[in-house]
């Protein structure tokens, strides 16, 4: 690779990151068509780069959400068994899918995020900690939390539901982001 | 031939990094005696571990 296609690159990846980071999405989405439409890579191989530059970008913006109070680390550590999972499925898969499968996930991935950036996300009420069901996963596992609620200017308790739906959707967006490169969407 | 060392030396410091947050929470989920949560953590762990084995002993690509 000489220092020109270096330097495109370079430049090209700074403005997938920007554009994607704006969106809210990880820059994998953009990145992944551009290595493979104009830099001719193996879509495996751009999957592979864009996974490394999802690592990146993602360790830069969960600085300032855990900063802010947003995260809920339990919830995120319970979710993650599944995204590993599900990731661990997608390195097992990869080896026996064909291209033309690959580059059908990445296309649904895509049109499923251009779906969601379309419509606008229903406020969905939040349910309040007064009464919680002693069974459930989230209670067993002490995963309802508070988060600073900076117009009403204190914090705000929930209650963390249905955990196994949580789970099969992570376990799926693990399995996609391994196979498409592109951080899951869902 | 170094430069490419130095480039795959990178990219393995930033693939452990998160690995590293997890062992972090480990550490402090055992330390708040918080034996539920610490498996989960090992769980997720011992995934990751079995993952990145898998891809050191494949051979496609």
């Amino acid at each position: 690779m000489h220092a020109g296609s270096v330097a495109w690159l370079f430049v090209v990846s700074i403005g997938a990151s920007a554009l994607g980071g704006t969106l809210g999405m990880a820059s994998g989405i953009f990145i992944v068509p551009l290595l493979t439409i104009f830099g001719g890579l193996d879509i495996r191989l751009a999957v592979a780069a864009s996974i490394v530059s999802v690592i990146a970008c993602s360790c830069v913006s969960a600085a300032s959400f855990l900063n802010s109070g947003l995260t809920n680390v339990r919830v995120a550590i319970v979710l993650e068994v599944a995204t590993t999972l599900g990731a661990l499925t997608g390195v097992l898969l990869v080896g026996t899918i064909p291209v033309t499968l690959l580059y059908f996930i990445f296309a649904v991935v895509l049109m499923v995020s251009a779906w969601q950036m379309m419509i606008r996300r229903r406020e969905t009420s939040l349910v309040f900690a007064e009464k919680t069901d002693p069974r459930e996963w989230a209670t067993i596992l002490r995963l309802h939390s508070s988060y600073p609620d900076h117009v009403l200017g204190r914090d705000v308790f929930y209650r963390v539901r249905r955990m196994p739906l949580g789970l099969a959707l992570m376990y799926a967006a693990g399995l996609i982001s391994a196979l498409s490169g592109a951080a899951c969407p869902l | 031939m170094t430069s490419s060392r130095i480039i795959d030396g990178g990219i393995a410091f930033l693939i452990l990094l998160p690995v590293l947050r997890v062992l972090l929470m480990l550490i402090t989920f055992v330390r708040e005696g918080d034996m539920r949560l610490s498996a989960i953590v090992l769980l997720v762990l011992a995934i990751i571990v079995s993952g990145a084995l898998l891809g050191l002993h494949s051979t496609h690509l």
